[in-house]
């Protein structure tokens, strides 16, 4: 340290921190001019996606951008949403099962609707194109973050309500004392998960295509589809590698740093303390400079002695005036009961509106052979998916058994395994298409890989988690009596991974229905590879500007899904919860 | 549930407190002086998880005057901490006023200051910056705002913990940060919510002296105190006036004014006398038999495993006759519990309680004596002897001998909307299972008559 300090001749008060602190803020500013500058940009009619490798980091750091301007606007929706619904419980009867129904809904569905209305919005510069890109990244981040938050706020102690507010806490005052602290971790959790959700919609978006309309971006996306169509091996490499490397890059200098300072919301002191350490926060936490603009920026306006009195008397003063004030609370019921009426008859005509439309567009533009291929495809693409989550846990399960029970294995694998399932899978899809190709295996079976290639993970983190969580005088009980090893499956291991299967198949089912969009629908090398189902069907309407067609495909696979989870999944999750919970 | 009424040996109230030595040795009990709050005919209604309205307070009128320590004092779920939120303007009452200084209340009551049975302190702030919480929020200059955090920490003797979080501190240290952040806010009044009782005895018994010193102190601007408690010594030990509550739904039930000079002895004839009197009072209303008419009436069962009934049944085989609190200390259960097994075993016949004591009947000692089968045939025919298992009998006679778990609890929460419906089917099943009465089948929530066949899996 010493040598450096010397070498470059620094004055005493500046440390290496703060060197490391500089320099991140230059990067940061000259990445926000490159962003801004491809935001407004004027909008091509096709734009020229190049392979070179020259372009690759810049190409990066767009999808980058895309990833946490989407990941902030998951952020602001998710602390209002779940503020709203965790505070009134009238809204709450509306938007609980509205979220319900928005988080499993294949949203990828959406996408040319999307595109085109923003499109319509600004028409001149990229905004429109670029906000599309990011809104599809939010819809696939948002929802599990929202329910984290909302259900934590749920979840605080009425004492500690009851406390700020008996110690005069107002409203912005609780939020950042009580309510963000206490959801600090879930949320954190949660937002790394999203971001790992949030790179599949991502590299499809910005490789959008309508028809013969090119909407795609330049970005990590685009430049995969483009080595792809153009069978461009080195390129795909590449692209793989600047994925990768984006992901790490933001492990190591967002989550990690993140995940260890939350741990200072801890409810409660946990038995084991994982010593672990981020250099990023480190130097963050080091950094005079950092801590001197903190001081300039977050300081209080220095009021004098007499305004601070003033301002505390005015307040002591209020507090007592309100106390005894009884005209307050009945005017506002009465106002927020007429507001609330007008609100839901302008949001039920529009509803009331929105399906007349809707079936006016179904019964004049399809007919019953349209109605039949929706039919059909959606049997195709429920066989398909229910076997992509069948085959992903078939390896899932045990693998993640074995990894779960053994506290070193899992300790290392953790990383490993987180990496795997943030990678896109779209991205691999070349990969494997190339593999099921040497071995003649045709897409309307390849297909259920490609799906697999994402899902397999949802299933694989849940059974490690549960596998981790059987007791260990449960499992000794076992070894102690020397219990052959299939009944110690068959009565102990599969028994307690119940729920964690159970959580893991909603998601990987959830995940499999929107990849089936983009797996059974796939340009390849100059041609493109088709299997039947509804998934295709909607690329396909996309593709020749059926709209119809498209809608109609939408909503089916919006009911279907929605109704397995809220037929057969919620009751299996009901079962799990009530008999093979482990905590009796 | 460590500080009831027979837990005194250990108690040493006249013991010097430990961080105000400037604390005369005796105090006289203070008069009271003019009212601060009063409730006036305060009603209190819930509404229960089935829908139908649920009165936890009746017509409550209760004043707290100048200068005085008032404890309230009932059994859990009686609604005292309901008064106590009520009082302080966390809640508002179905009907009823509440005014301060003749002035009707409509927010949060500016006189008084909040300590938590569960200490409620933010485990991401550190001990000052919990206790600052309120000052903080009321925009105070941050000056003053160290000063008085700093009087609150040598008040409560917490000096050298200031930048600690609450999770480095023991239940006690967590306690005195509550009232720390309770006094700096300057309340006339502190209200406390069993703050004990989460804590051991001996740290209680020591953070009880200290509240005591505080009050007598007149630390701040406190004038009063107002105490929930469900522990009879706590209240006579601790309060100038004590209220007792009836439960379901709480009304007052007797008030107490206890002018002993402090510190109080626990030995004195004047201590045992009241507290003998309270203990006796309570005692009455939860065994009520005497005057309950049992015919068309539902009886109410404890929620007690039988295991432990049989429990009890040992023991006065062995001890004879007992007093309840004496059961309570060799069981080491709260007073509140102890009555509930004994008053299970009375509805079985299995014990009685003439005045405050408990004895085993004939049919007990021959219980606890017989072997498991004989066991079951006698709990056999006493269950059948019973309202609610005549009831559910004749709901499995009319159903195939099977009834699903859904309907019963549908009929106890219509039937008995006090109790826990599925608390009394759980006290249900497991009294039947042991008397081999009827069975359950968790895997379909069915309840089934038993008639000896084979378990299946």
């Amino acid at each position: 340290m010493s040598i450096v300090r010397n070498l470059i001749n620094l004055p005493r008060r500046v440390s290496i921190a703060d060197l490391a602190v500089l320099g991140a803020l230059c990067g940061l500013i000259y990445w926000l001019i490159l962003v801004s500058h491809e935001w407004s940009a004027h909008l091509q009619p096709s734009v020229e996606i190049h392979t070179n490798f020259r372009y690759l980091p810049l190409y990066t750091l767009y999808s980058l951008s895309r990833g946490l301007v989407a990941y902030m606007i998951s952020l602001i929706f998710t602390i209002g949403y779940g503020y709203v619904m965790a505070h009134s419980a009238r809204a709450e009867k509306v938007m609980l099962p509205l979220l319900d129904v928005l988080q499993s809904i294949p949203v990828l569905g959406f996408l040319p609707a999307l595109v085109l209305a923003l499109i319509a919005f600004f028409p001149k510069t990229n905004v429109g194109l670029e906000l599309a890109c990011v809104l599809m990244i939010f819809t696939g981040q948002v929802w599990n973050m929202t329910f984290a938050f909302y259900h934590s706020l749920r979840a605080i102690p009425n004492d500690l309500r009851d406390a700020s507010r008996s110690f005069y806490l107002s409203k912005k005052e609780t939020l950042l004392k009580l309510e963000l602290p206490s959801s600090a971790i879930p949320l954190v959790w949660n937002s790394m998960m999203s971001m790992a959700g949030g790179w599949f919609f991502l590299t499809i978006t910005e490789a959008f295509t309508l028809g013969d309309k090119d909407f795609r971006l330049p970005g990590i996306g685009s430049y995969m589809s483009v080595a792809i169509s153009q069978g461009n091996v080195p390129a795909m490499i590449g692209a793989v590698v600047a994925m990768g490397a984006m992901i790490i890059f933001l492990d190591r200098v967002l989550w990690k740093p993140l995940v260890i300072w939350s741990r200072k919301f801890r409810m409660e002191e946990l038995s084991e303390d994982i010593d672990e350490n981020s250099i990023v926060l480190n130097v963050l936490r080091n950094s005079n400079m950092l801590e001197y603009l903190g001081k300039k920026i977050f300081r209080r306006k220095k009021a004098t002695l007499d305004e601070q009195v003033h301002i505390f008397e005015a307040k002591r003063e209020a507090v007592v005036d309100k106390a005894f004030r009884s005209d307050v609370a009945t005017d506002r019921t009465l106002l927020s009961k007429i507001l609330g009426a007008v609100v839901a008859v302008v949001v039920l005509t529009l509803i009331a509106y929105g399906i007349f439309k809707l079936v006016m567009l179904f019964t004049t533009s399809l007919d019953s052979s349209d109605w039949a291929s929706i039919l059909g495809g959606t049997g195709l693409t429920l066989l398909r998916t229910t076997l992509a989550v069948g085959l992903g846990a078939l390896w899932a399960v045990p693998v993640g058994a074995v990894i779960g029970m053994n506290a070193k294995l899992s300790h290392r694998m953790q990383p490993v395994i987180q990496f795997m399932a943030s990678f896109p899978a779209p991205m691999l899809f070349p990969i494997v298409l190339l593999v099921l190709a040497k071995l003649n295996v045709s897409i309307e079976i390849g297909a259920i890989v490609l799906m697999l290639l994402g899902t397999q993970w949802y299933m694989l983190f849940n059974v490690i988690a549960g596998a981790s969580a059987i007791p260990t005088d449960l499992r000794e009980l076992f070894a102690s009596y020397d219990v052959p090893r299939k009944t110690r499956w068959k009565k102990l291991i599969l028994p307690s991974l119940f729920p964690s299967i159970i959580t893991g198949a909603v998601t990987a089912a959830g995940g499999a229905w929107n990849a089936s969009i983009v797996a059974e629908y796939i340009p390849y090398n100059g041609k493109t590879l088709v299997a039947h189902g509804l998934g295709s069907l909607i690329s396909l309407a996309t593709v020749h500007g059926d709209y119809a067609l498209l809608g109609a495909s939408v909503l089916t696979m919006c009911v279907v899904v929605v109704s397995i989870n809220k037929s057969i999944w919620r009751r299996l999750y009901v079962i799990a919860q009530d008999r093979y919970a482990l905590n009796t | 549930m460590l500080n009831d009424i027979h837990s005194t040996t250990s108690a040493a109230p006249a013991s010097a407190p430990l961080h105000r030595p400037r604390e005369p040795k005796t105090n006289i009990a203070p008069l009271p002086g003019k009212e601060l709050v009063e409730l006036r005919e305060i009603s209190m209604t819930f509404t229960a998880p089935n829908g139908k309205p649920l009165p936890v307070l009746e017509r409550i009128t209760l004043d707290v005057a100048e200068n005085e320590f008032l404890c309230i004092l009932g059994a859990s779920g009686c609604g005292k901490s309901t008064i106590l939120r009520i009082m302080t303007g966390l809640l508002k009452p179905t009907v009823g006023t509440v005014t301060i200084d003749g002035k009707p209340l409509h927010d949060f009551n500016p006189y008084t200051a909040f300590v938590f049975q569960s200490f409620a302190l933010l485990p991401w702030l550190t001990v000052q910056e919990n206790i600052a919480l309120g000052l903080d929020a009321l925009k105070m200059p941050r000056e003053e705002i160290r000063e008085k955090v700093k009087n609150a920490v040598d008040a409560v003797g917490l000096e050298g913990f200031e930048e600690a979080y609450p999770k480095e501190l023991s239940g006690g240290m967590k306690q005195r940060v509550g009232l720390a952040r309770a006094l700096v806010v300057e309340p006339k009044i502190l209200c406390m919510d069993e703050p004990f009782s989460a804590l051991d005895a001996l740290t209680a018994e020591n953070l009880r002296s200290e509240v005591l010193n505080l009050f007598h102190a007149h630390e701040g601007t406190l004038s009063s105190v107002v105490m929930v408690t469900h522990s009879i010594d706590e209240a006579v030990q601790m309060a100038s006036r004590i209220v007792v509550l009836d439960a379901h739904p709480g009304r007052i039930k007797a008030e107490y004014v206890n002018p002993m000079p402090y510190p109080r002895n626990p030995r004195s004839a004047e201590y045992l006398d009241l507290s003998n009197r309270i203990h006796a009072l309570i005692t009455n209303t939860v065994l009520p038999f005497a005057e309950e008419p049992k015919i068309g009436k539902v009886e109410i069962i404890p929620a007690v495993p039988f295991q432990e009934i049989l429990g009890l049944l040992t023991v006065l085989t062995e001890e004879g006759t007992m007093g309840i609190g004496d059961l309570a200390e060799a069981y080491s259960r709260s007073f509140h519990e102890t009555l509930q097994i004994v008053k299970a075993a009375e509805l079985l016949s299995f014990a009685e309680t003439p005045g405050q004591s408990v004895l085993v009947t004939p049919l007990g000692r021959e219980f606890v004596h017989s072997d498991v089968n004989t066991q079951k045939a006698v709990l056999n025919k006493q269950l059948r002897g019973l309202k609610t298992f005549q009831l559910l009998l004749e709901a499995l006679a009319h159903n195939q001998g099977e009834v699903s778990r859904e309907v019963l609890i549908e009929d106890y929460a219509a039937r008995m909307p006090y109790e826990d419906p599925e608390e009394l089917l759980e006290t249900v099943i497991d009294w039947g299972r042991y008397a081999e009465l009827i069975g359950y089948r968790p895997k379909e929530e069915v309840v089934y008559l038993d008639i000896g066949e084979p378990v299946e899996e």
